[in-house]
């Protein structure tokens, strides 16, 4: 019983180890995603509990033929939202320009200075992108969290959000270049 | 080809291009130092960005997730073995019933469900008559009163004792007949409501 499909059927005829396995399976992903999205590590833990939870009541309604990844990251992803709201921190709409869209993304490579990939080890890069990250608008970072951290295609991103997927395609590109450019202002 | 603007260079990395697009930013790509740095550079923070340590999660996990779903569930089963144990006690006090009166279950849940109905129907009527009598005995008391007090101090002093009494017992009789009166009318309108 290894297809997520299986263990939602097993769970919703009453087998508890069936959802266990289904939480194992997910919870490093939700965690690595609600941590950098909420800044704290116990209100991560409770968020992500909540998480499975939620979806352990919704199961019922939940419909298979969509991904049960997809399913519990916009689960995740409205417990977020709400969080957001909740403490006041502006949550822009993906459709609306950011400040720094449009003229100010061009191409930039000082001459004669090597690239941030070269000048630093990759535990350092690491560390630094962690930082930038957590300076990113929200909207952003959540893509881009996705993208890189947890590996969702452009696809399900977009179905998440219920956005078009070339538009999630620029937003990330975006969140790319602006944790570029925060590396470079560090430097 | 003049140099790669950031979607572009972006879709390159992603491997979003169709083959024409691509092999042209390849042939770009040897001649300009310029953009394969830049391409160097973001292919270089995006495998970083990709290897980021897992935050780590306490031991344990799945176990305290699965013992809140449990504790959330707990309340709900309880109330369910109440409701259980009170159907069971009706479904069993029915049973009880029907051995003893020798009739059958369906007859009986109609005689109980028909009595309730009559029951429902005589409480109605009662409540709405006894605000009606409140009404009636607003409007009429402060005339009945008036009406006393006025007569009261009109009757002389000197009127003899025996003719007082014989008012006061005439006084009280009507009283008693407009009460009496009241309660007629109150259990006539109640016989309209019974069945044959």
């Amino acid at each position: 019983m290894n297809d997520d499909q299986e263990l939602v059927a097993a769970t919703l005829k009453g087998n508890r180890t069936a959802f266990e396995m289904i939480i194992r399976r997910y919870q490093q992903p939700l965690f690595n995603y609600i941590g950098r999205m909420v800044g704290e590590r116990e209100l991560a833990l409770d968020f992500t509990q909540d998480v499975f939870l939620r979806a352990y009541a919704c199961l019922p309604s939940y419909r298979p033929q969509f991904k049960l990844s997809t399913w519990l990251f916009k689960i995740a992803s409205n417990l977020v939202i709400d969080f957001w709201r909740k403490k006041k921190i502006p949550t822009m709409s993906l459709d609306q320009p950011f400040e720094d869209d449009g003229e100010s993304y061009c191409l930039q490579v000082p001459d004669g200075e090597l690239p941030v990939g070269r000048k630093y080890e990759l535990a350092e890069i690491r560390a630094k992108i962690d930082r930038a990250l957590a300076r990113l608008p929200a909207a952003l970072r959540e893509l881009f969290v996705w993208r890189h951290i947890n590996g969702l295609s452009y696809e399900e991103m977009a179905e998440i959000k219920g956005l078009p997927v070339g538009t999630v395609k620029n937003k990330v590109f975006q969140a790319k270049e602006m944790i570029r450019r925060r590396l470079e202002e560090e430097i | 080809m003049s140099c790669l603007s950031l979607d572009r260079l972006y879709r390159y990395l992603d491997g979003d291009l169709v083959p024409e697009e691509a092999a042209e930013v390849e042939a770009h790509l040897a001649a300009c130092a310029r953009c394969r740095g830049a391409v160097e550079e973001r292919r270089a923070l995006s495998r970083a960005a990709s290897s980021l340590p897992d935050l780590e999660l306490p031991a344990g996990f799945s176990e305290a997730v699965l013992a809140r779903i449990v504790r959330a569930e707990a309340p709900r089963k309880s109330w369910l073995a109440i409701l259980g144990i009170g159907l069971g006690a009706l479904g069993a006090s029915l049973g009880t019933l029907v051995l003893a009166s020798g009739q059958s279950a369906t007859g009986l849940l109609l005689r109980f469900g028909r009595g309730s109905l009559q029951s429902l129907q005589d409480v109605v009527l009662l409540v709405l008559k006894f605000f009606k009598l409140i009404l009636l005995a607003g409007k009429i008391l402060p005339d009945l009163a008036g009406t006393a007090l006025r007569g009261l101090s009109r009757v002389p002093g000197s009127l003899p004792a025996e003719l007082l009494a014989f008012a006061a017992v005439i006084a009280l009789l009507a009283m008693s007949s407009l009460l009496f009166g009241f309660r007629r009318r109150l259990f006539v309108q109640d016989d309209i409501g019974e069945d044959p």
